[in-house]
């Protein structure tokens, strides 16, 4: 077998008449013949309409078909001019050694059988066979009307090669033949008879195979409100009346028995033939008998997304306050309400401003979490996830009036990130924070929630502290970083699956679209019941979504997930010009066990010392490194995880070479990619070197040390800039942002601010900027101001908050 | 022997056939051999 190579070199080399005579042979278009040449009769093969290729289609069925019994067919020996021809058809030369009269009396009846195409279809197109069901009888009657000439019987005659059962048709009147069939017999008719006659060019009627069995649902959501159980309606519990059609047609319940007891799979019924699937026909039975589903599933049918087992709902139609429902659902996205927050009861307790887009976001959180249905908030990162749903949280707090414990499970590295944005734009909310080994458990767990709005946790927690969790009565439980549960095998998607409180929002940057496996997880969580069972749903679209992406199956599952997510995108022309050029993020991240006993060592052999010049310089550098440590690391990994996984690169800033060196080694391990490090110690063509590493081709990392990358790079490949640890002088700080964000850029640039909280870097980025808005600018700024601070103001600003706030206790 | 080319069955038998050999049987074999060879030749994908 040649391979595609020698394949494709072959076909190039084709002239245009050897392709056309391929492509004649390939098709099956030629017919043999039998033709007088110079030296003799000849077995040949000849083009259906002949022309210049015969030559080649000649050539290329000889070379394809040549045995070695063929091979020298003229030197064998035959019983008749027939079994000579057909053995030279395949033969080298094609030669055949035979009496002259006789072969050219049998190349005229060849020409006559191969060369009357034209007249033997007009023949064939006035047949006509028509299949029928005898009344009161498992037989049919097969007719044939046909033209008495000769040319109509020949047709006949032909007819019975390509059907052999017609061979039994007998004469009824002039122009009409018929027979009788047994079930098994117009079964075969129906199935292979009556298309080959079709192929063949002979009129057919009577033996279509109708279409499949599907149904048409009516969804009223009402509950309860019943149809006549026999009339192939009937509404179910979740008030789903559902009409099953046969072929389009609608069928009751009685004739769907009537189908089921047919012995045949292939059963004549209204005049059509209907391809019986018992399994689908038992389902609908059923459906109309007892009804379909429970409530949940209202929705998920007059969305388009129903299904009764293997019976696909082919059309839905809501009624009544669902129908409304569904209208709104489906208009969601243009929601242009925005005043609706601002006069909200206690939502002057929110200290944030939203951009336009943030608020649309949570006026759509509030309406589905509202109508009890969960809610996927999958925006873009640096998006503003986060501060939406504290938005939602004080909204929903006020609305209720009461206690409403809330829940929000997050990866442990982005915890400390919800603290400092529940303080900073919700500081009303009381927060427990159940992290740590000082966290409760037992009594002290359900006091520290009782006294909280908001209790947040890690995913591990959940799974470990599972029995405290489930001891209480959520209101709501949001998820960040949801993709944590995609999968549904898990004690994590198990843990919050089991939770049920009647609000539920989950939060991921990360594009759901292209994993439509994972979907199910999460609607699981958020949607319970919507997606059908998980097996069904592999079947009915993730199976045939990842055979082909552009499946029906796809568009109809996108379209009824459409109002249950909500993805903007930062590179939506709109949303970019409410972004601005230049966004910039603080991340703050915890410090590890370790890093917290290496920071109180630090602190407490600097107090007990005498003091000598460059101490503090030593103590503030001694200080920033151990915040630079594990825990700020992870957090920076995770980041770059979200950026790659968009497609996107970032440069990386810290102000230490052997930080930078540290962080290059690790992204290259987590990764697997080169990742670049740019620093003073570079050679100019190393530092070329890097550049050119960092502009190739996908996501990439790019280190720089703030000082050597600070300035003369264009790095615009970067969308996402990291300051890994603080200069603490916006100047030095902007300077190396605009590598990314400068000419040439057009997309907005996010400049994430890695910050561990509770320390020095916490602080001194309070302080500057309560002074920013007290003065409208920074003073001053970088080590210089901390330098300049007296011993208690120092020591005040240095301090490492208390491992109360890091976990149980709840903050205010 | 099933035949399945669209022109042989429309063609039907050949007419007053004396051969030993089913002459159709041997004409659809290779109708068959002839057309596979001829679409990898081309590059199409098998059926």
């Amino acid at each position: 077998m040649p391979s595609p190579r020698s394949q494709r070199r072959q076909e190039m080399k084709l002239s245009p008449r050897q392709r056309e005579a391929l492509e004649l042979v390939a098709d099956g278009k030629f017919v043999p013949c039998l033709v007088k040449e110079n030296d003799g009769w000849h077995a040949r093969w000849r083009a259906l309409g002949g022309g210049e290729a015969n030559g080649w289609v000649d050539e290329y069925i000889r070379a394809a078909t040549i045995t070695r019994l063929s091979e020298d067919a003229e030197d064998q020996r035959h019983e008749t001019l027939h079994d000579a021809w057909l053995l030279a058809l395949r033969s080298r030369t094609g030669l055949v050694v035979w009496d002259d009269a006789e072969c050219a009396a049998f190349a005229a009846e060849l020409e006559a059988w191969g060369g009357n195409a034209e007249e033997d279809r007009v023949a064939r197109a006035c047949i006509r066979f028509r299949l029928a069901a005898v009344e009161a009888s498992e037989r049919f009657e097969l007719l044939c009307e046909t033209p008495c000439d000769r040319r109509g019987l020949k047709a006949l005659g032909q007819a019975a090669y390509v059907w052999p059962v017609l061979v039994g048709l007998r004469t009824r009147s002039p122009r009409l033949l018929g027979m009788t069939l047994t079930p098994a017999e117009a079964e075969d008719f129906v199935r292979t008879g009556a298309r080959h006659l079709r192929d063949a060019g002979y009129g057919v009627e009577g033996a279509d195979l109708a279409a499949s069995i599907t149904a048409v649902a009516e969804v009223s959501g009402e509950a309860g409100s019943e149809g006549s159980g026999d009339e192939g309606t009937r509404f179910g519990p979740g008030g789903i009346r559902l009409t099953v059609r046969v072929g389009g047609e609608p069928v009751s319940a009685a004739e769907i028995r009537f189908l089921l007891d047919q012995g045949s799979t292939l059963v004549h019924f209204r005049d059509r033939w209907i391809e019986v699937d018992r399994n689908i026909l038992r389902e609908a039975l059923r459906a109309l008998e007892k009804g379909v589903g429970p409530r949940a599933h209202a929705l998920s049918f007059a969305l388009g997304l129903g299904h009764v087992g293997r019976l696909e709902i082919e059309e839905a139609r809501a009624h009544g306050w669902l129908r409304g429902l569904v209208n709104e659902l489906c208009g969601l996205k243009g929601l242009t309400g925005l005043s609706g927050l601002r006069g909200l009861k206690g939502m002057e307790e929110f200290r944030g401003e939203l951009r336009d887009y943030q608020l649309r976001g949570v006026e759509w959180l509030r309406f589905l979490t509202r109508h009890g249905f969960g809610a996927l908030l999958a925006d873009d990162m640096g998006l503003g996830k986060t501060i939406q749903v504290i938005a939602w949280l004080i909204a929903e707090r006020g609305e209720r009036g009461e206690w409403t414990p809330m829940l929000i499970v997050a990866p442990l590295t982005v915890l400390s990130n919800w603290r400092h944005e529940l303080a900073r734009f919700a500081p009303g909310l009381r927060v427990y924070v159940h992290q740590g080994d000082s966290r409760h458990f037992a009594s002290g767990f359900r006091k520290a929630v009782a006294e909280a709005d908001v209790t947040l946790t890690s995913y591990n927690l959940l799974v470990k502290d599972y029995d405290g969790f489930s001891g209480v009565r959520w209101h709501a439980l949001v998820l960040d970083e949801a993709q944590a549960v995609k999968n549904p095998d898990t004690q994590v998607a198990r843990a919050v699956c089991a939770l049920t409180p009647p609000r539920r929002i989950a939060l991921t940057g990360t594009p759901v679209e292209n994993s439509v496996a994972d979907i199910w997880s999460l609607e699981e969580f958020l949607n319970p019941g919507f997606l059908g069972e998980r097996r069904a749903f592999t079947d009915r679209f993730v199976r045939p979504i990842a055979a082909d992406a552009g499946a029906a199956a796809a568009r109809r599952l996108q379209h009824a997930l459409e109002p249950f997510i909500l993805r903007r995108l930062k590179t939506d022309p709109r949303i970019a010009a409410e972004l601005g050029e230049k966004r910039e993020i603080r991340e703050y991240c915890e410090l590890s066990p370790e890093q917290r006993r290496d920071y109180e060592t630090a602190l407490a052999a600097f107090r007990a010392r005498e003091r000598e010049p460059g101490d503090v310089f030593a103590l503030l550098t001694e200080l920033k490194l151990i915040c630079d440590g594990a825990g700020k690391l992870e957090r920076l990994l995770d980041l770059l995880e979200a950026i790659f996984a968009a497609d996107e690169s970032a440069l990386v800033f810290s102000q230490y070479a052997k930080v930078g060196a540290r962080l290059r080694t690790a992204i290259e391990q987590r990764f697997k990619i080169r990742c670049p490090f740019l620093h003073g110690g570079l050679s100019a063509r190393e530092r070329e070197e890097a550049i050119a590493q960092f502009n190739r081709r996908g996501p990439r990392a790019f280190v720089l040390s703030l000082k050597a990358g600070g300035f003369g790079l264009n790095l615009t490949k970067a969308t996402h800039v990291i300051h890994f640890d603080r200069w603490w002088n916006p100047a030095v700080e902007s300077q190396a942002t605009d590598r990314a964000h400068r000419i040439g850029q057009n997309r907005t640039v996010f400049v994430h601010l890695l910050i561990s909280a509770g320390t020095l870097e916490e602080h001194v980025d309070e302080i500057l900027a309560r002074k920013a808005r007290i003065a409208g600018q920074v003073v001053m700024t970088g080590e210089s101001f901390l330098l300049s601070l007296g011993e208690k103001e120092l020591l005040e600003t240095v301090r490492l908050d208390g491992a109360e706030q890091q976990g149980g206790e709840t903050a205010r | 022997m099933k035949i399945e080319s669209p022109v042989l069955r429309r063609l039907g038998p050949v007419p007053f056939w004396r051969g030993t050999v089913k002459c159709l049987d041997e004409l659809q074999r290779i109708y068959t051999k002839a057309a596979e060879a001829a679409a990898e030749k081309l590059g199409r994908p098998a059926d």
